[in-house]
């Protein structure tokens, strides 16, 4: 809900305890100063968010903060959404949290079209218990479980979410804080179920994505591809082609608003 | 014309399909129209067609009876249904058998003497289908209901105004069929057995015909419930069905969720938007619904969670009645939480305790689990219409201010929340202070501050906290803020005694208490003094009203329906009473006459446990 009087800030009082240079730090700043651009009241937003580094953050911003259980952010969205249609409900959760423990409310909040906004803060790894694989681990990835080699291929985010009948798909990614902005803003003001995962490696356990070791190419596929994203079908056969990370061109990140209904 | 006393207990009996259940469920319609009072308890299999299936009536002039009588009499169309059911019969009950079935006199003789039953006086008639097209499956509701009707010599008028009322929107010709089957049964001879109610004179009440499961969902509606959260489970899917109906008019939001965790999950987003909010399920939901159950306690959310109890573990037998999950309401998910537990031992009663328990969870804001059962859950009583007057609503505590308290139905929605940006004069907001025993809840939208909640331990401003001194401190409130619950809810607890000087203590929860309450009497008439004990609050454990149960005998025996005697083990742990435990895992009620029986044993036999 938008706010009458002045903008109103949306930094909380609590200190982050993310390691330093996370890149949670830059959502961070990116959705609290949209927020407050934006003219959203604090009073009136509730962040929701599970269990990892990311989830966190519900306890981070001036807003309502509800820190819930691992995987289960979304149905405690749902709850709020359904009983108060007057207050902006935001989920911030984890690639393990969301896909993992707490996939099967993902398919059906999608499905019921519920008006929240869901983020994934995909670091492509369980950070919190220091490193093993997650849905969105690349193949191979070496997790503290998986000391060989994760060999599982990961989980295509943003196809999954167009399946499952989500009705604004994107992905963006820290790396690009003005491309994150306007995907938020795209976002919030989608009326439905709108989910943006938002790739943000883990500096402590994926340094290979800082540079200067390995660049990654970004590529916005609004740009680059040929597809309607109103269309189900076309934005499906293009989300299925832009899993990251690939097995072949691991070092290439698709970015793009991939559906809207 | 024999002139029966009450309770009388009749059971009817066939296959799933047949239309058994309705016509038990019009017998009871129509006495409810002559001023009984009484209740049908349905038995039917897990599967939708065929398959065992019966509807017990208690007769009654008191308020709520429970079916917790044996037999009177017995309405059969197989013989495999007198096998079954002739161990809970009266001696000399009445048994009526269809011999156009498959109960042929000579068979049942035959049985009735293997079984040394020759006190059982036997009535023959013969339905014929009444079907309403040939071919479909045959369907004997009215017939059944104008025999039966006939041998408690309701008049004709009654039972076809019964009819009319059931079929009223099937169409012409059902309708005209049935009315012709209720007056057909109603004419077939049945010798000189007929029977007569005593007359009941009382003035006529303002009744409804609920179970407990519909008189739970009444309740949410009138304390202002305006979420609920479920996923089908039998037999808590009443409850659903009743509110998916009633509350979307009231504005208010009823959903199903994709599984039990999600329920619960839903349910506490709606709390803490501000919203009374409600879950319904049955023993495996309620084990998918821990982890939450402990969050609701840490972040102290009002919240209320019915259990409808079926015996486990695992999937166990959906239809039939325990109450075994004592243990998991109190002690379930990890760490200790502070929650309430309270279980409803009539049908209105479910109505009333359902009202305590959103006040409870509203005042002290904690999760409240009402272990209802599958017999509560399914059986229909004639209840008085609860006074909407009568009904005391407890809202919780917004910021700012106090608990509100109101008579009177309540409407779905939000307290007022007063600005109080000005007393905190730059502070923060303590959500969890330790200066009181529960603080006000800011709701998003309303209040002139946020707050911010988490299952991680948290200091007063709800911020994580590592500290061990703090931890101590909030875990001490969060344990002790449930202390006064006994006192500011005297409801909670009911006695039944006339003298302090006794021989010994009974003490039933749950549906246990319909039975042990006619066993009382018929031991008090037998010459013992007692003093029984009926707690609806089953924890925190009722320390008050157990010390004094305990200052005046040492020999307490504790009646429940499962295998650990779990009401009376939390009475060892929290209270140090040695009770005697009286057990039952039959898969049904204890019935009154097993009990007065297995009282009777432990009282000559110098108290031992017993296991029926
Ligand atoms: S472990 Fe990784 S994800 Fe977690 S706070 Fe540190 S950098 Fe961020």
């Amino acid at each position: 809900m938008r706010c009458s009087e002045n903008k109103r800030s949306f930094s909380g009082k609590l200190k982050p305890t993310w390691c330093k240079g996370c890149t949670y730090f830059i959502f961070q700043k990116v959705l609290n100063g949209l927020l407050q651009r934006l003219n959203y009241d604090p009073l009136s937003t509730v962040f929701v968010s599970g269990i990892g580094c990311s989830s966190r953050i519900s306890l981070y911003t001036s807003a309502f903060g509800m820190h819930t259980i691992h995987g289960r952010a979304i149905p405690v969205a749902t709850g709020i959404r359904l009983s108060r249609s007057d207050v902006s409900v935001l989920v911030i959760a984890g690639d393990g949290d969301l896909f993992s423990i707490g996939a099967g409310h993902f398919v059906h909040a999608a499905r019921k079209n519920i008006d929240i906004t869901v983020f994934c803060l995909n670091n492509m790894t369980y950070a919190m218990t220091k490193n093993q694989s997650s849905p969105t681990s690349g193949f191979d990835h070496a997790g503290s479980f998986t000391p060989a080699g994760n060999q599982t291929l990961p989980l295509n985010t943003v196809e999954f979410a167009i399946c499952c009948k989500s009705s604004f798909v994107a992905r963006s990614t820290t790396f690009t804080p003005d491309h994150l902005e306007k995907t938020i803003i795209r976002a919030l003001k989608h009326r439905g179920f709108s989910f943006v995962d938002i790739v943000a490696p883990c500096r402590t356990f994926n340094p290979e994505y800082f540079p200067s070791e390995k660049q990654i190419s970004i590529v916005d596929v609004n740009e680059t591809m040929q597809f309607d994203m109103k269309d189900y079908s076309s934005a499906l056969q293009c989300a299925s082609r832009c899993i990251f990370p690939s097995r072949e061109s691991p070092a290439v990140l698709p970015v793009g608003t991939f559906f809207e209904a | 014309m024999v002139l029966l006393t009450l309770p009388y207990t009749l059971k009817i009996t066939g296959c799933a399909g047949e239309g058994v259940i309705c016509a038990g469920e019009m017998l009871l319609e129509a006495l409810s129209r002559l001023g009984f009072h009484g209740a049908a308890y349905r038995e039917f299999p897990s599967s939708i067609e065929g398959g065992y299936c019966a509807v017990t009536i208690q007769i009654s002039d008191k308020l709520s009876y429970l079916p917790v009588n044996n037999i009177d009499c017995l309405f059969v169309r197989y013989i495999a249904a007198v096998e079954k059911e002739i161990g809970h019969c009266r001696r000399g009950a009445v048994l009526i058998y269809d011999d156009s079935s498959q109960c042929s006199e000579d068979e049942l003789l035959a049985l009735l003497k293997k079984l040394k039953r020759s006190d059982i006086q036997l009535i023959a008639i013969s339905l014929i289908e009444s079907g309403n097209d040939p071919g479909s499956k045959k369907f004997y509701s009215s017939e059944i209901l104008g025999v039966v009707g006939r041998f408690l010599s309701i008049p004709l008028s009654n039972l076809e105004y019964t009819v009319r009322n059931r079929f009223q929107y099937k169409n012409l010709s059902t309708l005209q069929r049935n009315c012709d089957m209720v007056s057909r049964g109603y004419q077939i001879q049945q010798g000189s057995h007929y029977s007569k109610l005593p007359l009941q004179d009382k003035k006529p009440f303002e009744y409804e015909i609920l179970d407990g499961n519909e008189a739970v969902a009444r309740a949410a509606v009138s304390v202002g419930c305006g979420f609920f959260s479920s996923y089908p489970i039998t037999p808590s899917t009443g409850i659903g069905n009743f509110l998916a109906r009633v509350l979307p008019a009231r504005g208010a939001v009823s959903c199903q969720a994709e599984d039990e965790i999600a329920a619960i999950g839903a349910a506490i987003g709606a709390s803490f938007a501000g919203v009374k909010s409600m879950t319904a399920t049955s023993g495996p939901g309620l084990s998918l619904m821990q982890e939450f159950l402990g969050y609701a306690s840490m972040v102290e959310l009002p919240l209320v969670v019915v259990d409808v109890q079926r015996p486990g573990p695992s999937t166990g037998s959906p239809a039939q009645f325990a109450q075994e999950d004592l243990f998991a309401a109190v002690f379930g998910s990890h760490g200790e939480t502070s929650r309430i537990v309270l279980a409803p031992d009539s049908i209105g009663n479910c109505f009333n305790l359902t009202i305590d328990a959103f006040n409870c969870s509203e005042y002290f804001q904690c999760p409240v689990i009402i272990l209802s059962d599958s017999v509560l859950g399914l059986t229909k009583g004639i209840i008085p219409v609860p006074e909407r007057q009568d009904v005391r609503i407890i809202n919780r505590s917004v910021v700012s201010g106090e608990c509100k308290e109101t008579y009177g139905e309540s409407t779905a929605g939000v307290s007022e929340c007063k600005d109080i940006r000005g007393e905190l004069n730059g502070e923060e907001f303590k959500r969890y202070s330790l200066e009181t025993a529960v603080a006000p809840i800011p709701v998003p939208g309303y209040s002139s501050v946020s707050c911010r909640i988490t299952g991680l331990e948290h200091d007063e401003y709800g911020n994580p906290t590592d500290s061990a001194e703090m931890r101590t401190l909030q875990q001490k409130r969060r344990m002790n803020k449930l202390n006064l619950i006994e006192t500011m809810f005297p409801s909670l607890v009911e006695w039944d005694y006339c003298t302090d000087e006794i021989d010994f203590g009974l003490i039933a929860w749950g549906i246990t208490v319909a039975a042990a309450g006619s066993v009382v009497e018929r031991l008090r008439s037998d010459g013992f003094r007692i003093a029984a004990l009926y707690p609806r609050l089953l924890f925190p454990v009722c320390l008050n009203a157990i010390k004094r149960l305990q200052s005046m005998t040492d020999h307490i025996i504790v009646v429940e329906s499962n295998g650990h005697g779990q009401y009376a083990r939390l009475l060892k742990m929290y209270a140090d009473v040695k009770p005697h435990s009286i057990l039952s895992q039959t898969g049904s009620p204890i019935l009154s006459d097993t009990l007065y029986d297995s009282c009777v044993r432990i009282v000559k036999g110098c108290f031992e446990n017993e296991m029926l």
